[in-house]
């Protein structure tokens, strides 16, 4: 007892000598014992220890619940049920023993299981009112069951049966209306999606189902669906939107024409957004492109939207704004910003108050490849109490690799006597700690980007520890499909894009770091500076603690410190690699990239049968991905190592592998040089692939064929001009900069690399990537003299409207 | 802009809408403890892309003192996606569930003395009122406005059938048993 306590206050040791002293003495310490191991995570010792107790007391109702809870947190989902029968046999008269014995045959598909139990709780119950909160989540529980079992027409009569006890009529009508349409009454159905859209007009799912009733033959009667809605709904967003993504021709333009009217007259900044969805639908961006165009002359020449229009019809000033602003997206996304930028300034002339107006000149800089930011600073100071414009400068400075002024930005909105980046890290604050890592990695900061995506994994291991406490809570509180619904999410909580992005930085680094060891001695100055930081950054959370958390969680679980030196020099880098991975193969299986990393780690590791594992996996998501291409060329390769690579694997593992090459490669031997080459040849105009094509031939033919990989690549260039290359800027961006770093074609001469850069300089002239050394010394020097001015002005214009 | 009711799934996303938009922020556990608490009542805007781009984190009070009401713990639209009535569809959701699973009779919330745009939002275009000053609530100092904003229509439409709107106010305390 004493020991336990003690854990609580902090004294971990003590806690554990004391403990261990009682175990000798006294063996129904176990119990005490697992506590304390369940506190530092140790959950496999826990459980063994709760069984260890439950020998020397089987009915101890405290034990029993603790190991429960350990049981369903670990997914152990036979003994969950055992355990929780032990409970109801000691308490039945307990309202969660019978709803968790339950939730137990559910977790584990026997869905008769659970109704049973619970239909023979309900015999004993009478609800306290007609109308009981928890009573009536319970009944929703069950329809929700019977759903999952395919119990349609039961879950529809007992739905009715106990309809005067259902508080939750939204769901109740969205399984209704489900219920009704999979067992053909469909009359019944669309009346009840009618009323569901009527509760809620902005739920676009409600719409595809009420056309999956209604069945329209085609766009006119699909048409006829929205225009009647239109008119019982005149406010809703959603009926004017969706005839947009289905209608074409004549119609189209007329609806498409009404809308954007609509929108630019109320002065809608994300209009582009939300249209912009219909750009890859042949045609409709030409139209988008001439209605918006033919507004912004008429509205110059005479105040209205066209010449035609009556004269009562005069727009305000401000639509003008708005039209130019769609323009500037416009042009932007079609990678032409010399137009866009002349559009944007003709805005900001007009009203240079708009906030807006800047953050989108700011942004098609970024798009063009001028990572300045300027202009996202002059936004954020036009409007200094809204974060998120303030996140958005934030965000594109850590992309441009300014970290010091991009933890100045942050730190105006995080409190105040923390260092900005360690109060984020503490917040979760994903979209900080992902392109932070992106960019230090970029910077060739190995173990900064390192402890960044350690950071989103323990964030998302302490997401799957916070469940722990609901397990008695969501029991308690009848909360039950929810309760089901999270613990199926914190199944498969790393499937997240956040996590896929922290995992594939991690990876390639640890890939990199194994195949590049970090010196152990080199880069004095930046130990220092690291080791410098991190007492600052320690010496700050001190004084903040001392200030503010004078009580802290002591008792918190609480995990070694990650020193980013540490990280980088790691002699593991592999199995760290593997840490990150398995999550994405376990959970993600359409992610062609997700096996492609599998594969780049496997060969790392030596893996042939993996390596092949993750090919055919690939192959069956994706069979035409670029990455994929060189994922195969690099196995072809080894297994035409014949002295190498292919006789030091046993022979099942060889024999295994002669057998697939068929089905990969079309031949039981091709050459790799062969697959490759026809690979470029069929990557003809498309920039992406043609890259991962020449890479691949410098790789296995190496340094002899650099002219003629450069010659390629040049040529790849100039023939992109005309197939829309200018939207490839992080395409042709990351080429050169591998070109330079001699990851493409290995140490490339200067006159050659020069021009390169001017022949990409040519296509993307804003991009500073491409700029000359003297030209890139000009712009530097330019935005320094901005710089003053901006970051210390107060704002004199506060107002945005 | 798709207006739907958030599930556990959600949450995360959330939570990355919150620490872009407002300077209050909170650890995962208590979105999941709001998720799973009244799981009717947490509502997300979503475009095109899946992005969160404004969500409304609301709650039952745990001790009403009198009537049963709804709080909204937290709401933002991210800063590019206004005029589009976002953060009043989110409310007129939230208040809806509030009303039909939970009977609310008013819905609270606080907001900054100095937040022009959402008093303009909720006292002009929701019909709120200001019951009080809150002096120093927020962490950096600022007073706060305590809103209200009785959910009468709201009741008439999704509101139980037989219920009262207006709760008798409680007679003296009876013993605890």
């Amino acid at each position: 007892m004493k020991g336990l306590i003690l854990s609580y206050m902090g004294k971990k040791d003590e806690a554990w000598e004391l403990v261990k002293r009682g175990l000798k003495n006294n063996l129904k310490s176990w119990h005490v014992f697992g506590l304390l191991q369940r506190a530092e995570r140790k959950y496999d010792e826990a459980m063994k220890a709760y069984k260890c107790a439950l020998r020397f007391e089987s009915d101890n109702m405290q034990i029993l619940r603790d190991l429960s809870l350990l049981q369903v947190q670990m997914r152990i989902l036979d003994g969950y049920r055992d355990t929780r029968y032990q409970l109801l046999l000691l308490r039945p008269q307990q309202k969660a023993s019978w709803i968790g014995y339950a939730m137990s045959f559910h977790l584990l598909g026997d869905y008769d299981g659970t109704l049973a139990i619970l239909k023979e709780y309900c015999k004993t119950q009478k609800p306290s009112s007609q109308y009981d909160y928890e009573h009536s989540e319970l009944l929703l529980y069950m329809v929700s069951v019977m759903l999952e079992a395919g119990q349609q027409q039961a879950a529809l009569d007992f739905l009715n049966e106990h309809d005067a006890n259902i508080m939750d009529r939204t769901y109740t009508k969205e399984v209704r209306a489900r219920l009704c349409s999979e067992l053909g009454r469909l009359s019944e159905s669309e009346t009840v999606m009618r009323e569901l859209i009527s509760v809620n007009p902005e739920n676009r799912a409600y719409y595809a189902q009420l056309e999956e009733l209604l069945k329209p033959s085609g766009p006119v009667e699909r048409m006829a669906i929205y225009a009647d809605l239109r008119k019982t709904h005149p406010r809703a967003a959603m009926p004017r939107r969706l005839p947009l993504d289905f209608l074409t021709g004549d119609e189209f333009v007329k609806e498409l024409d009404n809308y954007l009217r609509q929108s630019f007259h109320k002065g809608v900044p994300q209009l582009f957004r939300l249209v912009e969805g219909l750009y890859d639908q042949p045609g409709k961006a030409d139209v988008a492109l001439r209605l918006v165009e033919g507004y912004r002359s008429s509205l110059a020449d005479c105040g209205r939207f066209g010449e035609s229009d009556p004269a009562s019809s005069a727009e305000p000033p401000s639509t003008l704004v708005w039209v130019w602003y769609y323009l500037a997206q416009h042009y932007s996304k079609l990678g032409r910003p010399a137009e866009a930028l002349r559009v944007i300034d003709l805005a900001i002339e007009h009203t240079p108050t708009l906030t807006e107006l800047y953050s989108l000149k700011g942004q098609i800089y970024k798009d063009a490849g001028d990572m300045s930011c300027e202009y996202l600073k002059e936004a954020q100071s036009l409007d200094t109490a809204d974060r998120y414009v303030n996140s958005v400068c934030a965000r594109y400075l850590i992309q441009a690799g300014r970290m010091e002024e991009a933890e100045q930005f942050l730190g105006r909105f995080t409190r105040e006597g923390t260092i900005a980046g360690e109060h984020l890290a503490d917040m979760q604050c994903m979209w900080y700690l992902t392109e932070c890592a992106a960019s230090y990695k970029r910077l060739g900061q190995y173990g900064q980007a390192l402890k960044k995506c350690h950071e989103v994994e323990r964030h998302f291991n302490e997401m799957v520890e916070d469940q722990f406490d609901f397990h008695s809570y969501c029991l308690r509180k009848m909360t039950l499909r929810a309760y089901v619904s999270m613990l199926r999410l914190e199944d498969k909580l790393k499937a997240h894009p956040y996590y896929f992005t922290a995992a594939r930085l991690a990876i390639d680094t640890y890939l990199m770091l194994h195949r590049r060891p970090l010196d152990a001695l080199a880069d004095d100055s930046e130990r220092q500076k690291a080791e410098q930081e991190q007492a600052a950054r320690l010496a700050a959370r001190k004084a903040h603690n001392k200030e503010h958390d004078a009580d802290s969680d002591a008792n918190a679980f609480k995990e070694e410190a990650l020193d980013p030196e540490k990280l980088a020099r790691t002699d593991k880098p592999l199995d760290q690699a593997v840490t990150f991975l398995r999550p994405l193969l376990n959970l993600c299986p359409d992610s062609v990239e997700a096996q492609c990393l599998g594969f780049d780690v496997y060969r790392a590791r030596q893996r042939p049968l993996l390596m092949l594992r993750c090919l055919l996996k690939a192959k069956s998501i994706d069979a035409s991905h670029p990455w994929l291409h060189a994922c195969l060329v690099r196995f072809l390769a080894m297994t035409a190592d014949q002295q190498g690579a292919m006789a030091a694997m046993e022979p099942p593992v060889r024999a295994l592998i002669v057998q697939h090459l068929p089905s990969l490669f079309g031949s039981a031997s091709v050459a790799p040089k062969a697959f490759n080459d026809a690979f470029l040849a069929k990557s003809a105009g498309n920039f992406v692939n043609t890259c991962w094509g020449l890479r691949l031939k410098y790789e296995l033919e190496g340094s002899t064929s650099q002219s003629a990989c450069l010659a390629a690549l040049t040529a790849a260039l100039s023939a992109g001009s005309a197939a829309g290359i200018e939207r490839q800027l992080e395409a042709c961006s990351n080429a050169y900069i591998e070109l330079r770093s001699g990851d493409l074609f290995g140490t490339v001469d200067a006159d050659n690399l020069n021009r390169l850069r001017t022949q990409l300089h040519d296509l993307f002239p804003y991009a500073r990537e491409f700029f000359s050394p003297t030209d890139a010394a000009a712009a530097a020097a330019a935005v320094v003299k901005i710089q003053p001015q901006v970051l210390n002005g107060e704002t004199s214009n506060n107002g945005d409207e | 802009m798709n207006i739907r009711n958030a599930t556990p799934a959600d949450l995360m996303n959330m939570q990355d809408c919150n620490l872009q938009c407002l300077p209050e922020n909170y650890q995962m556990k208590y979105y999941l403890y709001h998720g799973l608490s009244w799981p009717q009542l947490s509502f997300v805007a979503e475009n095109l892309d899946g992005e969160i781009v404004g969500y409304v984190l609301a709650k039952m009070e745990e001790d009403p003192e009198d009537q049963p009401h709804g709080h909204i713990t937290s709401l933002a639209v991210k800063r590019n996606y206004r005029r589009l009535g976002i953060a009043q569809k989110l409310m007129d959701q939230a208040s809806r569930a509030m009303v039909e699973s939970f009977h609310a009779r008013y819905v609270s919330l606080h907001v900054r003395v100095s937040n022009r745009a959402a008093l303009q939002l909720y006292k002009k275009t929701l019909g709120f009122r200001i019951s009080e000053t809150e002096p120093k609530y927020y962490a950096d100092g600022e007073d706060a406005y305590a809103m209200k904003r009785m959910l009468r229509e709201f009741w008439d439409k999704f509101g139980p059938k037989g219920v009262d709107f207006d709760v008798k106010p409680a007679k003296a305390k009876a013993v605890e048993p």
